[in-house]
């Protein structure tokens, strides 16, 4: 594979730094909008940031409708109920504040306002024929990069699966990516968020649909996310520490959306549709089994990775390989163990939950999962299974 | 760093106001919500719109007025042909030009339907069409203005339906307005000349008959071309014609009498009312010309009919009063007669006792002559006592028998008699005048007392003969008599109820329109002066020496026509030329 092979790179245009999400108001009003539905959470809400955004919204002149029905996995109900308000109050543009499950909640009901339908019509990729109104995301968790993606996830509640809904005209038109709407977050959410993040840059980076500019994105985040979350974890007051992790939670969206996930996020994916468990903490789980099953598929990949984590010895100066690569492949599998441990996450599946009959279900739905198409590694469903198996 | 720097940096990396990437949105916002108020437009019209697809003149959208008139939603009326809105246009094809580039018919689908049609593009492309539309309230009359468009390189055809109901509605009610008032003055009894400038711009169907010309010779003549040049009453007709014009245009009405002339130039009287009204802003004058001359003729047999029903009136309380003193004079003379007579007892005695020959006195009145003056007396009385009875019929309804007579057998039953009279013959012989019968075959009969009317026929057969006994005939021509019997339609000029002639008051006529059975006895005798004609059937008027007849013969007609009939007697004469007596008498009705 060349690095000069035809790519796309898609990126919404967005403002990152202090205060960015002050700037919700302007660019809504820049976009044409008359009438916002504010699309976010309870928890978010409660921290005061939607309240905050209406506000620039109001000074701007444009009048405001908020929908805060949306739980940790955006339901496919949810996506329709805020449609309906959309309508209902006569909206024409959105704006998302809040994490991944506000902003892909947002996207399904732009996609439903503006093409009818049932939200869960348009799973897959390029199924969107016609562009959603203008959308705002102003991401207050650094982690799942709805806000510079293309891709929407929800759950589809009678088949209890998480769908990918992946289209350019996912991508939002302006991100205010604000360290500052960070320092509210939990230290349990922001370990989570965090390792999300890392998983993102991880599987983009090992992505068999990398290319050179979604590379320098993974590899910076990597880097930046392997020093700043225990940073911040220290210290979840620490302005700079929250912005580092923001960057590089951004950094870690931009190269995904482009190179697109891997095993993890499809093996993650069956656990939030099926089972409704946490994102974050399956990947974190999740993401040391596939890195050491992947390895060989990509060892040059996973060596950077490891380098980019600290790991000694992964490239040796020159780019000659330091120590062969079962060894770098146990340190890299050792380190994001480490990783998530010291992020306070510990528990196997069996611990969430999940059964050992339900390995095979899991696996069978992962194995639908588009993110499995850039995985590295090209896996079947018994190797999805032995997966879940080890994660147990 | 200055501000502006400041401003233009901030600018720059895209943090300015207005720094938001390129986005189409807010302007098509701007179009769509100018489309929504086009639309919104549209949905109010109060035409119909429709856009059609070029090829199968399927529905593409349609505003509000446009289903109402389909009778369908929305939804119902999309996606479906023109037809299944407009149920008339079944297999119809619009005969549509497209702009320049399609006027040569091209090859390949995108020709059209209105290529395939035997289409004549009207110049701007458009075609119209009136169509009956069907609906609750009974059905609408839309006129349908389809045209086509090529709107982002697809033809399309717009089609606008306009209801034209109301604006029909309101042109036939013009159309029969129009029609009622042209009835109006068609049916007029009047002759009506519509006049502008002076002249004869309409006239209708009376006018021509009134004055014997069709309606385009009318309609270029001035009033005074239909009339002599001298007004008998006004005098110069030019000059009073112009004075009358002037005067009812200067908004003042006339109304006036006028001798207009037929177009054989015989003369007739009629009264004219002359109004202005406008008409598009023009002055034109209307003129209402009525026929006075049956009028005159009815106002003429009124005033008879006035005057001898108080000459007879006159004439039996005469009758009447002398009747006593004329029956004790007949009885006088009867009784002297009777007392001088021999073989009478009573004479013989009282000769007796006075000591005197009854032989003798008889010898004495016959050397006096006494006894032929006796018989005089006797004589005199017997006529004036038949001149009394005629007279006090003139006051006295017959009580002869009535029945169903044919006049034409009652008339030739008094030409027989006539021929046979002795008078008659004794001066002029009835039978060297020609008798012309012109009899109208189908002529009803008439219910009369038939000795009645024979004796008015006689009378009239009568006096016939005697004035063509006073004429001296030029050598070609001969005396003759005709006589016509047929029908009347009314009496002319008689308005209903008019016709009591007997001060009876029981109507004459059982209506208006009653038909009569006319009875004419023309001679061509000398004729009447208009003096001797307006008192002919006047009691003791006669023209005869004296004498001759006691002039009572026309009286008693006239009472017997008019009053013991219902029926008219009247009189016209040209003098020198012509008299002519004409009997009405109320026809049976057939069927009745
Ligand atoms: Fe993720």
């Amino acid at each position: 594979m060349s690095d000069y092979e035809l790519r796309k790179f898609v990126a919404p245009e967005f403002v990152f730094g202090y205060g960015a999400a002050g700037l919700a108001g302007r660019h809504a009003r820049n976009l044409g909008a008359s009438r916002c539905l504010v699309v976010s959470d309870q928890g978010v809400a409660a921290a005061g940031h939607t309240e905050a955004v209406v506000r620039t919204l109001r000074d701007e002149g444009i009048a405001c409708a908020t929908f805060l029905g949306v739980s940790e996995n955006p339901r496919d109900t949810e996506v329709m109920q805020g449609s309906e308000v959309f309508r209902a109050e006569g909206c024409d543009a959105i704006v998302a504040v809040g994490g991944g499950s506000p902003m892909d909640c947002a996207k399904g009901i732009g996609i439903v306002v503006a093409n009818g339908g049932h939200v869960l019509d348009y799973e897959g990729v390029d199924a969107i024929p016609k562009p959603m109104p203008p959308l705002v995301c102003v991401p207050t968790t650094a982690g799942s990069s709805a806000d510079v993606s293309q891709f929407a996830i929800i759950r589809d509640t009678p088949r209890r699966v998480k769908i990918a809904i992946v289209s350019k005209a996912n991508v939002p038109d302006v991100a205010l990516v604000d360290p500052l709407t960070t320092l509210t977050k939990a230290r349990n959410l922001t370990a989570a968020t965090g390792l999300d993040a890392l998983t993102h840059a991880v599987e983009a980076y090992a992505s068999n649909a990398h290319s050179p500019v979604t590379d320098m994105f993974a590899l910076e985040a990597i880097r930046g996310i392997g020093t700043a979350l225990f940073d911040v974890l220290d210290d979840l007051r620490d302005r700079d520490a929250r912005a580092r992790m923001a960057l590089g939670s951004m950094n870690a969206g931009l190269a995904f959306s482009n190179a697109i996930l891997g095993a993890v996020h499809a093996l993650s994916h069956s656990l939030g549709g099926l089972l409704d468990l946490p994102h974050g903490e399956c990947n974190a789980l999740l993401l040391p089994f596939v890195v050491r099953r992947n390895f060989t598929a990509a060892p040059r990949r996973y060596r950077r990775v490891a380098e980019a984590l600290g790991v000694d010895g992964a490239l040796g100066a020159g780019g000659t390989l330091a120590a062969p690569d079962d060894e770098v492949r146990d340190a890299l599998f050792a380190r994001l163990g480490d990783m998530r441990r010291r992020a306070g996450f510990d528990k196997g599946l069996a611990q969430y939950g999940v059964t050992r009959g339900q390995l095979a279900e899991l696996a069978r739905l992962a194995l639908d999962d588009p993110c499995l198409s850039t995985n590295p590694a090209p896996l079947d469903a018994r190797e999805l299974e032995e997966l879940y198996a080890e994660a147990l | 760093m200055p501000k502006r720097s400041d401003d233009l940096r901030e600018k720059l990396i895209g943090l300015g106001q207005a720094s938001t990437r390129k986005s189409y949105y807010p302007e098509l916002k701007e179009r769509l919500q100018q489309l929504e108020l086009f639309r919104a437009l549209l949905e109010s019209a109060g035409d119909g719109v429709l856009l059609l697809d070029a090829d199968t003149l399927v529905v593409l959208d349609a505003n509000g007025a446009a289903c109402r008139f389909a009778g369908l939603p929305w939804e119902a009326l999309t996606g479906r042909p023109l037809a299944a809105a407009f149920p008339e246009l079944a297999g119809w094809k619009p005969r549509l030009a497209g702009g320049a580039e399609d006027a040569e018919p091209q090859d390949g689908p995108r020709t059209g339907a209105w290529h395939m049609a035997d289409a004549v593009p009207t110049a701007t492309g458009e075609e119209r069409r009136l169509i009956r539309q069907p609906s609750q309230g009974g059905g609408l009359w839309l006129e349908l203005a389809l045209k086509r468009h090529d709107i982002g390189g697809r033809p399309y055809v717009s089609c606008i339906a306009r209801d034209v109901s109301e604006r029909l509605r309101a042109e036939e009610e013009l159309r029969e307005s129009e029609r009622k008032y042209r009835a109006l003055f068609e049916a007029a009894n009047d002759a009506i000349f519509l006049i502008r400038d002076g002249l004869v711009r309409d006239a209708n169907r009376r006018a021509c008959e009134l004055f014997g010309r069709p309606l385009d010779q009318l309609t270029s003549m001035a009033p005074r071309d239909l009339s002599p040049p001298e007004q008998p009453r006004s005098g110069d007709t030019r000059l009073v014609e112009e004075m009358r014009l002037a005067k009812a245009l200067g908004g003042e009405p006339q109304f006036f009498e006028w001798t207009h002339l037929r177009a054989d130039g015989a003369p007739f009287d009629c009264e004219i009312s002359l109004s202005r009204f406008t008409l598009r802003g023009e002055p034109w004058l209307i003129a209402i010309i009525r026929d006075v001359t049956e009028q005159k003729k009815l106002r003429e047999i009124m005033v008879q009919t006035e005057k001898m029903m108080s000459v007879g009136g006159v004439a039996a309380g005469m009758a009447h009063e002398i009747n006593n003193p004329l029956s004790a004079i007949t009885q006088s003379a009867q009784n002297l007669q009777r007392r001088l007579a021999p073989g009478v007892p009573d004479n013989e005695a009282a000769a007796l006792m006075a000591g005197v020959d009854l032989e003798r006195v008889q010898h004495y009145f016959e050397l006096r002559g006494l006894a032929k003056l006796v018989t005089n007396i006797r004589e005199a009385c017997a006529r004036a006592a038949d001149i009394v009875r005629h007279m006090l019929d003139f006051a006295r309804r017959s009580d002869a028998e009535r029945s169903e007579c044919d006049l034409s057998v009652l008339l030739d039953r008094a030409v027989e008699l006539a021929e046979n009279d002795y008078d008659l013959k004794k001066r002029h012989d009835f039978r060297n005048i020609r008798i012309i019968r012109e009899y109208t075959p189908g002529t009803p009969r008439a219910e009369c007392a038939p000795t009645e009317i024979e004796q008015v026929l006689f009378n009239l057969l009568k006096n016939a003969s005697q004035a063509i006994s006073r004429k001296a005939y030029p050598q070609r021509e001969k005396p003759r008599v005709i006589l016509r019997v047929g029908t009347q339609r009314g009496v002319p000029g008689l308005p209903e109820g008019a016709g009591r002639s007997d001060g009876s008051g029981e109507p004459a006529t059982p209506g208006a329109d009653a038909d009569y059975v006319r009875v004419e006895v023309e001679d061509n005798g000398p004729g009447m002066d208009e003096r001797t004609r307006v008192r002919a059937f006047e009691p003791f008027f006669t023209t005869k020496p004296p004498g001759e007849g006691t002039g009572l013969g026309l009286s008693v007609s006239y009472f017997i026509v008019s009053r013991n009939h219902g029926g008219h007697i009247i009189v016209e004469s040209q003098p020198g030329l012509w008299c002519r007596f004409t009997v009405l008498l109320p026809a049976v009705r057939r069927g009745a």
